[in-house]
């Protein structure tokens, strides 16, 4: 896999995360999923990385195989590399990434209120942390725990630290999660689909706490979503997913421009618009493979409307499009180049 | 559209859902009333679909629940072609049943997971022997699958066989079943992933042109909704603020409320970025069991003043500025209710 | 977060291959028989396939043969006393030995099948049939039905079993001048059990019809016009079998220790009737001399408990489409 990516500026050793080729398959009695088949990403230090791809895409089994926290069994990484300031996390010991995770590097969730613990308070479980890995005093450490609550908005914080979680609101819970992911000053923040579970109007108000906190604490943001609106509106660069692949690669503004892979494409026809009354949706026909039987060639073939021989037998290559581009798609250059 | 053409195929009035919170395992108290739908008037007409869009909390599930006498309403009405839904016993309700159905949201737990999908489709026949005699229903259950896109073969096999999108396509034809004339769909297409909610909007649109169908469109996806809607409805706590054309809501919006709305969903074109006009709200939406007083939205309105905090403002036509003015002198063809003590326009906050 | 629970529901689903070919089969038998198939008869079609099933039956019904015609497996009646050979070891004469006044172990347990099999399956049907009922009752109904119904059962799940079983039998009993016929104490075991157990069933099932009340699939139904009991027959009870089945398995085995108890305080079986759970109680006092008088009995209760344990399962597995 060829992987070309030189946007971002940086060189490889400078990079805040590379992902090289990563493959993971699950295990189970009924057989083996071919989970991730050689994901490649990196980002960089300030810079909004969105991970876009529908669920079974392989997205967050990427992020978790980063952060080190796959269910094993039934995962299994089987292949490839991920790099943290150029150091090997594959190879690296439990020890050591136990102290990268939460230093840093940090994740937050699309369910807050079950990735919290019901019976703390939540500056308790803020403070855990500064107590723990600091050795703060108790006393310090809520101080500290109602200054990060702060932080992220949450109005009171003073008091607020005081309560349990079942007592804030949804939008108010991803705010505590983001406070308790960023205590420990990480400087890569993956969010998994951070805003799915919340509506529109708190949506905007996290994304915008999301952007802002990056901007200020020049973080790399891994933002892991299904949501083109919300990666149009924050990411710099873009990598799609497809049946554990990486399928196209781009900044915002070209991809949107001229999508380089008929299954962005297709995505991007599939959603209704808010500034478009609809007639029929151009949707994606089939479905997406079961992991357990890719199809042979491209995986995308059989629901691809330019599909050809070509495609049901040989894996596309990454076509290198240029400024940083690529795409999966044996026709990448033609796709590209209409008008 | 079917404008105004002849009497509506339903007509509720004044709607309203309270649930007592009670406090107590073996002496229940009642300590206080969840106002779920809190006066809550529209028109179906024969055709049409109108969207109800409106963020958690907002009531658009109960006001479906009610609507299918799935709970009894605490008061206010509904017509069902000019006969009181409400008041309908026994056989009568049975018929009713045949005219309005419901598609659920959730595609994992709307089925059940031990019957087999001719099972699951066939259960309409069951209940309502009269609609098909027995001979017929596996051939019934087999056409169903074949309209919504199923293959028919695959009557014997059960629910988790099939992906999120198929697992809906067997709620739409359960529903079908009994050739209904009405369907609420409560967010329908939300959990599916993108591509595969495409397939499905199609389907529902598809099906409403040939079979006739009116649809409650039930969404929190301000997209989802227009792209299905003829006319939609905004909720917020409990109560319509605006309604209008898909037109008059998406591209004349007047409430504020619906104006954030719109505003905040992201649109995706990153050209746009920082080029758009953003209306940012503070806040969550308040607790449905103690709404704020007045006007429900002025907690997290930008335009809030003292009127808004006493008097409710009614769901009107009104002038810019928020005046009230007559049914008889709505002449413009942007005019629709909203209620807001200073319902504005404020165009182009699409984007 | 999702992606993992998605990643491995394709793998179940994965059976997508192997479902292709099965369904092809299907349908050349489908064609034969055009009736609809439901979920108990899939289930038997998937339980005569299965090894688990085949092996637990088999047992099963090997020791319902035992107890019945016990004579058919042993000549030796089982409460002849030879105190010459008390205590004597295993021999080819008498294959498990022979006990602390001199009767022969083997038969015993052959004889003992009986008792111990009839109480522990009656006692358990009764106690599933009772707290299912009122289960799925309370659990679907709720309101001041649930509540009061729920209140009854804590009254019987407050009080200790001994001391329950105690006060009942003794009340059975108190008018009864000599020894009762031994289908009458039985009868009196079953139904002390049950009416001190239910309770236990009855919360799974409570638990469990509550739970499967709230699913969409019910409200689709409702919204169908589908009255209570079709809701009831058709999705809340299948959808709680599970839990309770597992209940009922492993409760099987407590009621024949059970039984013993009752026994060894003098309230259950006694002479001439033998069971399992008498010959252990006896055992407590030889464990160090005689261990086979412990050894044999036990290992029958235990295949036994094992077997209905495994049919249990297996019933259960081929009840859930998913395992499929």
């Amino acid at each position: 896999m060829s992987a070309v990516d030189n946007r971002g500026g940086g060189s490889p050793e400078s990079r805040l995360l590379e992902v090289e080729d990563l493959h993971v398959e699950f295990r189970s009695k009924d057989g083996t999923a071919n989970v991730l088949n050689g994901v490649s990403y990196h980002v960089d230090a300030g810079e909004t990385l969105a991970v876009l791809g529908e669920s079974g895409s392989g997205k967050s089994v990427t992020a978790q195989t980063v952060m080190g926290i796959l269910d094993t069994p039934p995962g299994f990484v089987t292949g490839g590399s991920i790099r943290y300031r150029g150091e090997e996390m594959l190879t690296a010991g439990e020890e050591r990434r136990r102290e990268l995770r939460g230093e840093n590097m940090a994740m937050i969730f699309q369910d807050a209120l079950s990735a919290l613990n019901p019976v703390f308070t939540v500056g308790f479980q803020i403070a855990e942390q500064f107590r723990f890995r600091r050795g703060m005093s108790r006393k310090d450490a809520m101080a500290k725990a109602a200054e990060m609550l702060d932080m992220v908005k949450i109005p009171n914080a003073k008091q607020r630290v005081k309560e349990f979680p079942h007592q804030f609101s949804g939008g108010m819970r991803q705010r505590v999660m983001i406070a308790m992911s960023l205590a420990l000053d990480p400087d890569l923040l993956i969010a998994d689909e951070p805003t799915t579970a919340l509506d529109v109007t708190v949506q905007a108000q996290i994304m915008d706490l999301l952007d802002e906190l990056r901007r200020e604490r020049g973080m790399g943001l891994i933002l892991i979503t299904h949501d083109l609106g919300v990666v149009a509106e924050v990411a710099d660069r873009i990598s799609v997913m497809y049946a554990g692949r990486v399928v196209e690669k781009a900044d915002a503004h070209s991809l949107y421009k001229q999508p380089g892979h008929p299954y962005t494409e297709g995505l991007m026809e599939s959603i209704p618009r808010l500034d478009m009354k609809g007639h029929e949706l151009a949707s994606i026909q089939g479905l997406p493979p079961t992991l357990t039987n890719i199809p042979p060639g491209c995986p995308f073939h059989p629901r691809c409307h330019r599909a050809e021989d070509a495609c049901r037998e040989k894996v596309p290559e990454f076509h290198d499009l240029g400024l940083g581009r690529a795409s999966a798609c044996h026709f990448a250059e033609e796709l590209i180049s209409r008008d | 559209m079917t404008e105004a053409s002849a009497e509506p195929i339903l007509q509720v009035r004044d709607l309203v859902k309270h649930f007592p919170v009670t406090q107590g395992v073996v002496f229940k108290r009642t300590i206080g009333h969840v106002r779920a739908v809190d006066g809550v008037s529209f028109d179906l007409h024969k055709g049409e679909t109108l969207g109800v869009v409106g963020e958690s909390g907002c009531g658009k599930s109960t006001l479906a629940q009610v609507l299918m006498r799935l709970e009894q309403p605490t008061s206010g009405t509904a017509l069902f072609e000019g006969e009181d839904m409400f008041a309908k016993k026994g056989a009568d309700l049975r018929r009713l049943r045949r005219d309005m159905q419901i598609v659920l949201q959730d595609p994992y737990t709307s089925l059940n997971p031990r019957k087999t999908v001719g099972d699951i489709v066939g259960e309409p026949f069951e209940i309502h022997p009269e609609v098909a005699p027995k001979g017929e229903r596996q051939r019934k259950v087999q056409e169903l699958l074949d309209i919504v896109g199923l293959n028919p073969e695959h009557v014997h096999r059960y629910p988790h066989q099939f992906s999120g999108g198929q697992r809906q396509r067997i709620g739409i034809a359960r529903a079908l079943a009994l050739k209904p004339k009405v369907i609420v769909c409560d967010e329908p297409v939300s959990a599916l992933d993108v591509s595969i909610q495409a397939q499905v909007m199609n389907l529902l649109g598809e099906l409403q042109s040939e079979f006739g169908l009116s649809y409650i469109f039930i969404a929190h996806d301000l997209g989802v909704v227009r792209h299905l809607s003829d006319r939609v409805g905004v909720m917020y706590l409990g109560k319509m603020v605006e309604t209008g054309t898909e037109d008059q809501i998406y591209e004349h919006p007047q409430h504020p409320y619906t104006q954030a709305l719109l505003s905040s969903v992201p649109v995706p074109d990153p050209t746009l970025r920082d080029r758009r006009e953003m209306i940012r709200l503070s806040g969550d939406v308040p607790s449905p069991a103690n709404p704020p007083s007045g006007c429900r939205f002025r907690t997290r309105c930008w335009k809030a003043t003292d009127l808004c905090a006493e008097q409710q403002p009614a769901l009107e036509i009104r002038r810019e500025g928020g005046q009230v003015v007559g049914d008889e002198l709505s002449t413009d063809g942007n005019a629709h209710p909203s209620a807001c003590h200073f319902a504005e326009e404020r165009p182009h906050v699409v984007a | 977060m999702t992606d993992t629970g998605e990643a491995q529901r394709s793998i179940g689903s994965a059976g997508a291959a192997a479902q292709a070919t099965v369904e092809a089969q299907d349908k050349a038998s489908s064609t034969k028989t055009e009736k609809q198939r439901g979920l108990w008869g899939d289930a038997w079609r998937d339980l005569r396939r299965r090894p688990l099933f085949i092996v637990a039956s088999a047992i099963i019904l090997f020791l319902l043969v035992m107890s019945v015609f016990p004579g058919l497996f042993a000549s030796t009646d089982p409460n002849v006393q030879i105190l010459d050979k008390a205590r004597d070891d295993p021999s080819a004469e008498a294959w498990f030995g022979y006990d602390h006044l001199g009767r022969d172990i083997y038969a015993r347990v052959v004889y003992g099948a009986r008792a111990s099999i009839i109480v522990g399956v009656l006692s358990t049907v009764l106690v599933v049939l009772l707290g299912s009922v009122v289960g799925v009752i309370t659990g679907y109904a709720g309101g001041k039905t649930d509540s009061f119904l729920s209140r009854f059962a804590e009254i019987f799940l407050g009080l200790p079993f001994v001391l329950g079983a105690i006060v009942i039998l003794s009340v059975f009993n108190a008018g009864v001048a000599g020894t009762p016929s031994s289908t009458r104490i039985m009868t009196q075991v079953i139904v002390t059990i049950g009416v001190l157990a239910w309770p236990i069933c009855m919360r799974i099932m409570r638990s469990a019809a509550i739970a499967a009340k709230q699913q969409d699939y019910v409200k689709a139904a409702k919204a169908l016009g589908a009255s209570h009991s079709r809701i009831i027959f058709k999705h809340v009870l299948p959808n709680c079998l599970a839990p309770v089945m597992v209940y009922a398995t492993i409760a099987l085995g407590g009621f024949i220790g059970l039984e013993a108890t009752l026994s060894y305080l003098g309230l259950g079986l006694k002479y001439p009737v033998v069971s399992w759970g008498m010959m252990i109680s006896v055992s407590q006092q030889y464990i160090v001399s005689t261990p086979h008088m412990l050894v044999f009995p036990a290992l029958f209760l235990i295949v036994t408990v094992l077997a209905f344990v495994m049919l249990g399962d297996a019933v259960r597995d081929a009840l859930d489409p998913k395992q499929k």
